[in-house]
């Protein structure tokens, strides 16, 4: 067993508990400075609770029972005062968002120097060395509502690093990110454990952080399975019916905010088939799916859905034909029962309510139908969205990174639907970074790059094309990373 | 503009609005149109086009009701009469006043608005709030739309049907957004702890003015003080 001494952040017998609940327990680890420590599991596994554990905002700041302790460089957390704890250990929350306070990113950082109280001429150094390093010098005088979602992140990444903790942990940093996201994050993470930083990194799964990981612990559920089932390796399941094709973009420009968001898009879907859309973040894959339902309209060109031109037809109307189901449960939950909330779609369309029974008891949730669904674990939570758009029987599914946050059990009954889904003859479209996911359940990958198809084809094909995979920023998969992993060594 | 000081800019848009306000004769109120003109047109002619879309329907119902209704009021009936004076007059001054408004949004931002109030005196706490406010108003307004997104693609009409039914579909949106605006809140006091914020911390200096901002501060300062003098005082 590796030794500690003093130096370290280490937890000792840490459990957590809310409501005689028990989040974790008994869990004992440290990380050392210049060391990073991968902890895994799925949403809901405990995660964010025990990084609030770690620095020490569960029992200070947030209500909650903590057994055993955690302490940093041989100090319990616990006695340290709130200013005193939280620049030797911080935490990068999930939701960058309500972690920037400027209006403009040197507004931003300057928000924390000035916490600090430092001297103008230290304040002004640390200043230049966050723009540097984090590479927002050039972004600087920006409004923070004009940077993209990757550059919010590394700003907030870049605010808390102002603070010079010791230890820095981050929850889920990958959340959002795609491929060449979380190759930026692995530098970024290398560059700061060089500098001296000891760091706990939590995710659903690391993939693509594994060079800087020293060691990893499993939280909660069993890990991710690290690789493609066999029937993904076999295409001849590839099947699908062959007619008529129920969606159909014609030459499809969409302008927003003076930006091409697509452009010229050429692409017909057939019944029965499942395909994936892949692309680096902004690259137009959701501008696309918007456009399947109506909520977006085409500059020029048009979108035939069932032979419906969607320029002349709502989202409301629409919805007879297209599932939509969105990122994020939480931004469409309105009824006060899961129940309620699993018809909600069907009663908006007048149709019956034989298809939520069933859509329920497909997600495993028919059991909690009279619940609130804010009382629903974020995995179920995920589930009721799904089944309230299964409610309505569309015959074209559409699904928005599903696998962000997941856990493996939302994951496989998420997969079986989809299967069952084609097998019936609908038509499924995913939008995912994970390739793994892909694999699995596409009969066809379209890859979007700068709003425009730029790949199309089966998915072994597409996802072990290394040219391809590197020149659009896609994220290879398990078997190709073990083999470059192979190759190096 | 975009280059000067966000007190000097605070400073001329304060100066001009008030001498919207004060001024009595067309002529003036024509000289501040043009001047609210020319900070709209530094933003480029086609937001000039976008502000004269969206306010001309309001200055020709302006100039009608001021024109026919001027012996009006919410509680008193005085009898007919046109005037036409008073008309053109009253909707130059809206129209000034909603240039004027168009440029302020145009020039300065809501970062410099802050800085601007900050090196004005206001106290940290005000303007921290309202800089959050600023900060978050996007965050919201991103909900708000998603959510909406969300719920007509499960089939609610947000643009058909009676009034009632409208405004019934939208309440639906209030659920979510109010759930994640408090959710969003609980996870900013604990961002606000973690970069250890304090109200009480020091505030910065601001840059030294340069000779465009003293000229720009002074000859609103000095346009405002013989308005003043000149229509409320009378002494010019």
């Amino acid at each position: 067993m590796e030794t500690l001494d003093n130096h370290g952040l280490k937890a000792v017998a840490l459990g957590c508990k809310y409501d005689r609940e028990w989040i974790f327990k008994d869990l004992t680890f440290f990380v050392k400075p210049r060391e990073a420590l991968g902890i895994v599991g799925p949403s809901g596994s405990g995660k964010t609770t025990l990084a609030y554990c770690l620095t020490g905002i569960i029992p200070k700041n947030l209500k909650g029972e903590v057994t055993g302790g955690v302490y940093v460089d041989g100090k319990n957390i616990l006695e340290l005062d709130d200013k005193e704890r939280y620049k030797i250990v911080n935490v990068v929350l999930q939701n960058y968002e309500v972690q920037i306070f400027g209006l403009t990113v040197e507004e931003d950082l300057l928000f924390v120097l000035d916490n600090l109280e430092l001297n103008e001429k230290e304040a002004e150094k640390r200043l230049e060395l966050a723009l540097e390093c984090f590479g927002l010098k050039e972004y600087r005088n920006y409004q923070v509502n004009e940077l993209s979602g990757g550059l919010r992140q590394k700003l907030a990444l870049a605010s808390t690093l102002l603070m010079q903790p010791k230890y820095l942990v981050m929850d889920d940093p990958m959340a959002n990110l795609d491929w060449r996201g979380i190759v930026e994050l692995r530098r970024t993470l290398q560059m700061l454990k060089e500098s001296g930083h000891g760091l706990v990194i939590m995710s659903r799964r690391l993939k693509g952080l594994e060079p800087v990981i020293d060691k990893t612990i499993v939280l909660g559920q069993k890990l991710a399975q690290q690789g493609i089932p066999d029937e993904a390796m076999d295409e001849s399941h590839l099947t699908f019916i062959k007619d008529d094709p129920v969606i159909k973009f014609e030459n499809v420009w969409f302008k927003y905010a003076k930006r091409m968001v697509l452009k010229g898009i050429n692409l017909s879907i057939d019944r029965g088939q499942c395909v994936v859309l892949m692309g680096p973040n902004g690259s137009g894959k959701t501008t696309l799916a918007k456009h399947i339902n109506g909520l977006l309209k085409p500059s020029s060109g048009r979108v035939l859905v069932l032979g419906k031109d969607t320029k002349t037809h709502g989202p409301a109307q629409m919805a007879r034909h297209v599932g939509f189901v969105f990122q994020d449960p939480d931004r469409h939950i309105t009824q006060e029962s899961v129940w309620d909330e699993v018809i909600f779609g069907a009663k908006n369309l007048g149709l019956s309510y034989s298809y939520a029974e069933m859509a329920l008891e497909a997600l495993g949730l028919n059991h909690r139908k009279n619940e609130p669904p804010y009382r629903l674990s974020m995995g179920e939570r995920i589930r009721l969205s799904i089944a309230g758009i299964l409610a309505m029987n569309p015959e074209i599914l559409i699904l928005d990174e599903p696998t962000t946050g997941q856990d493996e059990e939302t994951l496989s009954i998420i997969s079986s639907m989809l299967i069952r889904m084609k097998a019936e003859g609908k038509t499924v479209l995913v939008i995912t970074h994970d390739s793994d996911f892909a694999l699995k359940i596409g009969d066809r990958i379209t890859v979007i790059y700068d709003g425009n198809v730029v790949a199309d084809g089966q998915p072994k094909r597409i996802l072990f094309d290394r040219n391809l995979l590197e020149e659009f920023g896609l994220e290879p998969p398990s078997h190709l990373l073990i083999q470059y992993a192979k190759e190096a060594s | 503009m975009p280059r000067l000081d966000c007190r000097s800019k605070l400073i001329f848009f304060f100066s001009i609005m008030t001498l919207t306000f004060i001024c009595k004769d067309f002529w003036c109120i024509l000289i501040l149109l043009a001047i609210a003109f020319a900070t709209v047109a530094i933003k480029g002619a086609s937001l000039v086009s976008k502000s004269l879309k969206m306010i001309l329907p309001m200055i020709i119902v302006a100039f009608v009701v001021w024109s026919l209704l001027h012996n009006w009021s919410l509680f008193q009936y005085g009898g007919t009469g046109l005037d036409w004076q008073l008309g053109s007059f009253m909707a130059t001054r809206l129209f000034t006043i909603l240039m004027i408004s168009n440029g302020f949004l145009a020039t300065v931002k809501p970062g410099e608005l802050m800085k601007g109030l900050s090196l004005f005196g206001v106290p940290y706490g005000v303007v921290f709030i309202t800089g959050l406010a600023f900060r978050h108003i996007y965050t919201v307004a991103d909900d708000y739309h998603a959510i909406k997104e969300a719920l007509s693609s499960r089939g609610l009409e947000f643009d058909k049907g009676s009034l009632i039914k409208r405004i019934k579909n939208y309440t639906f949106v209030l659920t979510p957004l109010l759930v994640k605006s408090i959710e969003n809140a609980e996870k900013l006091v604990l961002a606000m702890k973690l970069k250890i914020f304090s109200l009480d911390k020091k505030r910065r200096n601001g840059e030294r003015l340069g000779p465009l901002d003293i000229l720009l501060m002074t000859t609103s300062l000095v346009m405002l003080s013989i308005a003043i003098l000149h229509y409320w005082v009378g002494v010019i």
